[in-house]
């Protein structure tokens, strides 16, 4: 491939970006922020999660992602009774021609977008499956061992009310994901457009969408999101921000280097989305609040002054 | 990804051609810069000669060191053999000397000054638009990236710079400023040389003993009337009331006569024993001695009859 046609690939592939947005939009009104770091979180190679209260379209955008990108969708609504091999698949006997055999049935986890609806509602062993997966990219079942599809993500959504009787993921579990997205309520505008769109005429049904990114694209796409160059004083500038996490007297427990490593690659794979060549700072600081925010823990004080996660890492941003 | 060459000043294949572009535009850069410095050096030193120049006027010249400094031989000797020009009066101002040592240190610690900080990170601080991108490509090439992404980076600066001048660099209001502050001190100079400006009792010229044990200004320019009179002082007014008889008074003579002149007012018979020494009439054109003597006979006539 030629210079010329690099450029005008890389330009193609920037340009089909702003479609799946403008797809997305047709379904989801509003949570432009959200819907932009989803697919900053799908352009990284990385996973989400997501958190609102019930009814705001969590699972709504996650699939309408899923259609305009041509990538296979599973859902998997986690409970206490879900079992590991639920998700990852387990060995069954078939018979084929008289012969008994152990066949691996694959589980939803086989899957280029894995929605994991209310994850904090698994046992904890069931948490660990996914999670292993959502890391290693693998399942190991009987022995064997089978890759996923690529690409492959894993969009969980958790509600922040009604806990009890829930498993609340590990800090440890957490750090897995590269994103924690927060939905919010719409406004009084965004809210009326989504009634009139779900309640007007036609079948009542979602719109349809174009497909307008294959998964093949996506892949080109995750390679040139990495390499966006970086500026040192930028990228130095984003270490430290990692790091004042680790020493500001409001945390009690700070991110940890793969948050530094997520920092910078979400910013690159937002710079790719707003059509630039390089990272700026604007980036790294757009990118700060999902990528910090479940990595961090927040010291009583800080609690008592009714700070939230956000309000110390806008304040970090604001210090480095 | 294959990627397209292009051919060097040299004739090789350049595999990296964008990068080769912006390591010549960062060389570009750090030139303006150092132009840039070298103005900023060159207006304020050519201010602060002006400024010693004048303050050493004012104060008659500098301390501890004499008006005039030789020129040193070897000096005078590269003069005639390069330019063939040979210095009649082989000395230099002390002042001057001084003015253009300051003046000599100030751009030396301009220049040093303004390029301590990195002139492409001016160059990005005159140029905000452009900051990230450059600074970003310019850590890509120190870095030897060559991806898709990088080259694309460098392309876009490229023409960014395109669209850039360094002119933001200059302070334009402060040069001009500057420039008007040498206009003034070079105005005030001059008159200083022309009305010899004096503060507060300074500025009287530096002398020099003479043979006959009086002092000498050097300064050959001109001067005002104070310098060659003195300064102005109140006579005292005397108390004793002297009587003085005048008998006569001399005459005056043309110039070149004063020997003769004066023998003749004493051959003439009118210097009675309380005679007072005669005192020639002021007279300096030749035309008007027909009018003295004329005056004279009248007085002669005038006595003849009163004696008789």
């Amino acid at each position: 491939m030629s210079e010329r046609e690099t450029d005008i690939d890389v330009d193609r592939l920037q340009q089909r970006l702003g479609r799946v947005r403008e797809e997305v939009g047709k379904r989801i009104i509003g949570q432009r922020d959200v819907l932009e770091r989803l697919l900053v979180c799908i352009l990284a190679d990385g996973n989400a999660l997501l958190e609102s209260n019930p009814g705001l379209g969590k699972t709504t955008m996650v699939r309408t992602v899923a259609d305009v990108t041509d990538l296979d969708f599973s859902r998997v609504q986690n409970t206490p009774d879900l079992m590991p091999s639920d998700i990852t698949g387990t060995e069954i006997i078939r018979e084929a021609g008289g012969e008994r055999d152990f066949v691996f049935e694959k589980g939803p986890i086989f899957a280029n977008v894995v929605l994991a609806d209310e994850i904090n509602r698994a046992t904890p062993k069931t948490q660990a499956a996914l999670l292993e997966a959502m890391q290693e990219k693998q399942v190991t079942a009987a022995g064997e061992t089978y890759d996923l599809p690529r690409p492959f993500f894993v969009l969980a959504t958790q509600n922040p009310i009604d806990q009890e009787g829930t498993y609340p993921l590990p800090e440890a579990q957490t750090d897995r994901f590269l994103l924690k997205l927060v939905l919010d309520y719409p406004s009084y505008e965004e809210e009326r457009d989504i009634v009139n769109l779900y309640t007007g005429g036609g079948s009542g049904s979602a719109p349809s969408v174009e497909k307008v990114l294959t998964r093949e694209e996506i892949k080109q796409i995750q390679s040139l999101v990495r390499e966006v160059p970086i500026a040192d004083d930028v990228r130095d500038r984003a270490i430290r921000l990692v790091r004042a996490t680790r020493e500001a007297e409001t945390v009690d427990f700070g991110a940890s280097p793969r948050a530094s490593m997520g920092l910078v690659l979400t910013a690159k794979a937002r710079a790719f989305m707003h059509g630039r060549n390089h990272v700026s700072w604007e980036d790294v600081a757009a990118m700060a609040p999902p990528v910090l925010r479940h990595r961090i823990l927040l010291d009583f004080r800080a609690e008592r002054e009714g700070l939230t996660t956000d309000d110390v890492i806008a304040d970090l941003v604001d210090e480095v | 990804m294959s990627e397209t060459t292009s051919t060097t000043d040299d004739g090789t294949d350049d595999p990296h051609p964008e990068e080769r572009k912006i390591r010549r535009a960062l060389k570009q850069i750090k030139r303006e810069g150092w132009k840039v410095a070298i103005i900023y050096a060159v207006v304020d030193a050519t201010f602060a000669t002006l400024l010693v120049n004048l303050a050493a006027t004012v104060a008659g010249g500098v301390p501890s060191l004499p008006a005039r400094l030789p020129i040193p031989p070897a000096v005078l000797r590269a003069l005639r053999e390069t330019a063939g020009m040979t210095v009649a009066e082989p000395t230099v101002s002390s002042t001057a000397v001084v003015g253009v040592a300051v003046g000599g240190l100030v751009f030396a610690v301009e220049v040093a000054w303004r390029i301590r900080r990195p002139l492409v990170e001016q160059f990005e601080a005159a140029n905000p638009a452009l900051r990230e991108s450059l600074r970003t490509a310019r850590d890509a090439v120190r870095t030897d990236r060559r991806s898709r992404m990088a080259r694309r980076l460098y392309e876009s600066v490229l023409d960014d710079l395109k669209r850039s001048s360094s002119v933001g660099l200059l302070d334009v209001r402060r040069i001009v400023v500057t420039v008007v502050l040498i206009t003034a001190v070079s105005v005030a100079t001059i008159h200083l040389a022309v009305a010899d400006i004096t503060l507060a009792g300074l500025g009287e010229g530096p002398t020099a003993e003479t043979p006959d044990g009086g002092t000498q200004s050097d300064y050959t320019g001109l001067q005002d009337g104070s310098s060659i009179l003195g300064e102005p002082e109140d006579v005292p007014t005397g108390e004793e009331s002297l009587d003085a008889t005048v008998d006569t008074s001399g005459s005056g003579s043309g110039q070149g006569a004063d020997a003769e002149s004066a023998a003749a007012y004493e051959d003439s018979g009118f210097s009675g024993a309380d005679s007072v020494e005669s005192q020639r009439a002021g007279f300096t054109e030749r035309e008007r001695l027909e009018d003295a003597e004329l005056i004279r006979e009248y007085n002669l006539r005038i006595r003849e009859e009163s004696d008789s």
